[in-house]
């Protein structure tokens, strides 16, 4: 039965730094950003009702900054500041991508990049983008600020390197270089907004057709989102041809460890791992003119 | 059949089934209350597929065993036509649960009015019907019942059997006090009513030169817990299995069957587009056997306006579907079908496909008729009343639009009352895409009315009864003199104490139901034809539809926007039904109990609509309309899976079309491998 909301104590921090003192303060309260995933969960039982800190005006926390090889985003950066971003389009335009196809314009502007982090869903669309452009998350707290790689940060399924009295601040992704080009990929059961079956994202750094670099990352497949190294592995080195993107699209199997559930089965997932890379690397490969 | 409690005492049949009422003075109290009401069941084996229910092992679901209804019709001689055919092809075709997903779930208030009577302000499609069955439960007189049914968000068929209606009369007659009730989407998903899941077997043959010459159909229809408008819903299952064609020979075995599913009842289209799919699958894979055009094919067959019907019915209303398909063929997405169009990637397939859709409207053998009142006022004003409800589909204004012309007042002239059985008359359920027929020729019988009226009022003003009276711009004109403007009628009625008010009723015309079955033969059909484009990601099994072509035989269109709207919406529900509405059922719990996991289209998924109106003239309807509401979802999903089948070479047969399930079918039949093996297409 639907879980009413009418007792929940929202707290609102001026600040930063007063929302880091609630957080230090107050055990159990739960940080509320764009609350499309958080209080879905809450009225349907899924997450325990608790008392909320709502930081959706800490206008601080939302920009995004081009510093050197580096793209910072505050952590309340909504998907549709992220979409519509130059600095993103054009230097980490997989991130770009997977913010278009995040959910309707409602859930776009609500929705922050923070929030989809933290929520640790293995099917959240930015995850994927943010692995293969090695970010790392910020974190901060009363105690000063920490910095965690990403697939450090993730542990097991929807568990975190995360304190409780820690607030993501700020997301940090490296920048693409020249040579550098990649594309977001998504599995929904329909055309609009939809919940990934499958996701992921390819970045290749490419001379010519020869890959001199490969980041490979799968959402929905296990616990975590997943870097495929072996298919990374299976490209580098290697020139883009056919043959090699099937054969590396193929090794994403020894990587992934999918599940049954009520968008797809665990055998229909594998099958769309090993599609979905090929085609992406495909489309990559006509791009640079390499087909 | 009334088979269903308002509140279960000792056996509860299906998840959606209601145990208790709480009532309290906010949501949150009601909430506590609902938690703190203990109840304990003794779980029983679930019956969850109806082709085991139907075993005489099942386990019962209702105590008469879990056929609801059977029945087997034989017509002609259908062994000798297989044995003489050239062609048999034989199918086992399922569909699933479709949910109506209205923007408004089930929803209404409740009071008491100063003269004692429980007025209910509730979603629905028949007042009076949902009076009627207040009062029974309740064990009151009708009188001291209203209902009231406000402009709904949304039916389809799903507000057709009571929702909330009886829950909030018994809050307010036990307490004396309002009361809301308003279903969160995960309740209505699971209480309400669905379009019933179907097995389908079918045996069809034909002549080596297209005429299709016998059917052998076994239709297995999910009723769930109860059997709600399922034993209609089988008879219109019945009726349409042949298709719009001329088919001399036919064998039908059909089963309603209980479950401990949820309770399937009327859902546009009423149980024609499950047989249609499986029929229309069938007519395509004979064309293909006999490599001819499918149109071409259907052209051949199709049943004409004064044939003798496979039921022994002759076909006298309009009947368009020969105008369809000629229209269909035309088309320039027919046409130019071989033509290569280039696609973005080497592992999309292109594809087009046709299909044709027939079902009766108005309620068919079963008694029907409808009322529908008429005032004049004397600020010239003309009210008109009825108790149609308006879910969306414009019927008011079709409605107004049509006084207008049958008086010759500006259609803002006309004041609509509708559906309040303290004000409007019966004008029966707004179902089978009825209402502007049903209200419109009543609405003519009013105006009928009227007319003897006037002949009264001159006759009383001049002893003299006057021969003729026509309606004209200028007012009404008796006999020859000057016209009479309305509003001056109606002062002049009021002076002579004649009323200014009429009502007309119309029956339906209808003949004997033939044995076995409840309603059939209509005597009024819809027909239509959709051809669909589709393209086929091998690689992922999405099917993805660029545009839709609707050919749809209107009769008469009254108001064109209404129409094209009607149509486009009944594609965009066809086009659910076809490829992702998939209500995903575990031992009768529903699992996709929310619009994220229960996907219905998108702005994204619609396709680009054409809406063709085939205007044939229907001589019993108001200025040859005829209806229009459930035609345009008939032939969708069918034409969708020929153009899979077109694209792809596979020939899918279970509905939703899920990407999933066309992956596998692509999987088994080899296209994925041999476009992963480089075989073809690529640039």
């Amino acid at each position: 039965m639907e879980v009413l909301l009418h007792d929940v104590d929202v707290l609102v921090p001026r600040d930063l730094d007063e929302a880091l003192r609630v957080l230090a303060e107050r055990r159990g309260i739960k940080v509320l950003a764009g609350g499309t995933d958080l209080l879905v969960q809450m009225r349907s039982g899924a997450v325990q009702k608790s008392d909320l800190l709502d930081v959706s005006g800490l206008w601080e926390l939302k920009y995004v900054r081009h510093e050197d090889e580096t793209i910072a985003i505050g952590a309340l950066t909504t998907f549709s500041e992220i979409a519509s971003s130059e600095v993103i389009r054009r230097h980490a335009p997989v991130l770009a991508e997977a913010a278009e196809t995040v959910g309707s314009v409602q859930i776009m502007n609500k929705g922050t990049i923070g929030g989809n982090v933290v929520n640790a869903s293995p099917a959240a669309d930015s995850l994927p983008a943010l692995y293969v452009h090695d970010a790392e998350l910020k974190l901060a707290s009363l105690k000063g600020t920490r910095t965690v790689g990403i697939t450090e940060f993730y542990r097991g399924y929807k568990r975190l390197d995360m304190r409780p009295d820690e607030l993501l601040v700020e997301v940090r992704l490296r920048a693409e270089k020249g040579g550098e080009v990649g594309h977001f990929f998504k599995h929904g059961l329909r055309q609009g907004d939809a919940i990934s079956v499958v996701n992921g994202a390819v970045l290749l750094d490419l001379e010519g057709d020869l890959v001199r670099g490969a980041a490979i990352a799968l959402g929905a497949v296990a616990p975590t989102v997943v870097r495929a190294h072996e298919a990374e592995r299976a490209l580098k080195g290697r020139r883009l041809r056919e043959d090699v993107m099937w054969e590396a699209a193929r090794a994403v199997l020894r990587s992934i460890s999918p599940i049954d559930d009520v968008r797809g089965s665990a055998a229909y997932r594998r099958e769309l791992s090993v599609n979905y890379v090929f085609m992406t690397l495909w489309r990559i490969a006509r791009e640079v003119g390499v087909l | 059949m009334k088979d269903r409690p308002v509140l279960c005492d000792d056996k509860v049949r299906y998840i959606g089934d209601p145990v208790a009422l709480v009532a309290a003075e906010t949501r949150e109290a009601a909430s506590e209350a609902v938690r703190l009401i203990d109840v304990e069941y003794e779980p029983l084996p679930p019956v969850t597929d109806p082709v085991r229910a139907m075993m005489p092992d099942s386990p019962k679901v209702h105590e008469g065993g879990n056929v609801c209804r059977q029945t087997s019709l034989r017509f002609g001689d259908v062994e000798a036509a297989f044995a003489a055919a050239d062609v048999v092809v034989e199918g086992t075709y399922t569909t699933g649960t479709q949910i109506h997903a209205f923007l408004e779930t089930e929803a209404g208030i409740s009071y008491l009015d100063e003269q004692g009577r429980i007025v209910v302000v509730a979603g629905g499609q028949s007042p009076h019907r949902d009076r009627a069955e207040i009062a029974h439960a309740l064990d009151l007189p009708p009188e001291r019942i209203r209902v009231i049914t406000p402009y709904v968000g949304g039916a389809f068929g799903g507000k057709d059997d009571v929702s909330v209606q009886i829950h909030l009369a018994l809050v307010t007659m036990k307490t004396g006090r309002a009361a809301r009730l308003v279903l969160s989407r995960e309740e209505s998903m699971v209480s309400g009513t669905k379009r019933h899941p179907a097995v389908i077997r079918m045996r069809t043959a034909a002549s080596r030169d297209g005429r299709l010459l016998a059917n052998e159909v076994e239709i297995i229809y999910d009723t769930g817990a109860y059997a709600a408008l399922g034993p209609a819903v089988l008879d219109v299952a019945i009726e349409n299995c042949n298709g719009p064609y001329r088919i001399a020979n036919a064998k039908i075995d059909a089963y309603l069957v209980y479950t401990n599913n949820m309770v399937a009842s009327a859902f546009r289209g009423f149980g024609a587009p499950q047989v249609l799919f499986a029929m229309e699958r069938q007519v395509d894979r004979i064309a293909r056997k006999l490599g001819m055009d499918p149109i071409e094919l259907r052209m051949i067959n199709a049943v004409r306006k004064g044939d003798v019907y496979v039921f022994g019915n002759r076909m006298e209303g309009s009947v368009g579907i020969y105008d369809c398909l000629r229209a269909a063929r035309e088309h320039p997405l027919w046409r130019e079908r071989g033509r290569p169009v280039e696609l973005e990637y080497p592992w999309l397939r292109r594809g087009i496909g046709v299909a044709a859709g027939m079902k009766g409207y108005t309620i068919g053998a079963l008694p029907d008729r409808g009322s529908v009142s008429l005032e004049l006022n004397p600020d010239g004003t003309v009210v008109v009343g009825g108790s149609f409800t308006e879910i969306g589909q414009g019927v008011v204004e079709s409605v107004a639009q049509l006084a207008a012309e049958l008086l010759r007042v500006p259609v803002e002239r006309v004041r609509v009352l509708f559906a309040d059985t303290e004000r409007s008359p019966d004008t029966s359920v707004t179902s089978a895409s009825r209402q502007v027929f049903l209200a419109g020729n009543a609405l003519r019988r009013a105006v009928e009315a009227l007319a003897e009226r006037v002949k009264d009022l001159f006759e009383a003003e001049t002893g003299k009864r006057p021969s003729s009276v026509s309606f004209t711009e200028e007012g009404a004109v008796v006999d020859s003199g000057r016209p009479v403007p309305l509003g001056e009628l109606a002062e002049r009625l009021e002076a002579k104490g004649l009323g200014r008010g009429v009502v007309g009723t119309y029956e339906v015309p209808k003949v004997e139901p033939i044995p076995g079955t409840l309603e059939i033969p209509h005597l009024f059909f819809m027909f239509g034809v959709t051809v669909a484009e589709v393209v086929v990601n091998v690689l992922t099994g999405s099917v993805t539809v660029p545009r839709v072509v609707s050919v749809v035989d209107a009769g008469r269109v009254i108001n064109p926007l209404n129409f094209t709207g009607q149509i486009e919406g009944a594609v965009v529900q066809g086009l659910g039904f076809a490829l992702m509405e998939d209500a995903k059922i575990a031992d009768g719990y529903l699992l996709t109990r929310d619009l994220s996991t229960y996907l219905i289209p998108s702005s994204k998924d619609s396709p680009r609509i054409d809406v063709i109106p085939v205007e044939t003239f229907e001589e019993e309807g108001p200025f040859g309309a005829k209806g229009i509401g459930e035609v345009g979802i008939l032939s969708v999903a069918p034409a969708i899976a020929n153009a899979i089948a077109d694209a792809c070479g596979v020939e899918p047969t279970s509905v939703p079309m899920t990407p999933e399930k066309v992956y596998w079918l692509l999987k088994e039949a080899g296209v994925v491998d041999k476009l992963k093996a480089g075989g073809e297409g690529h640039g």
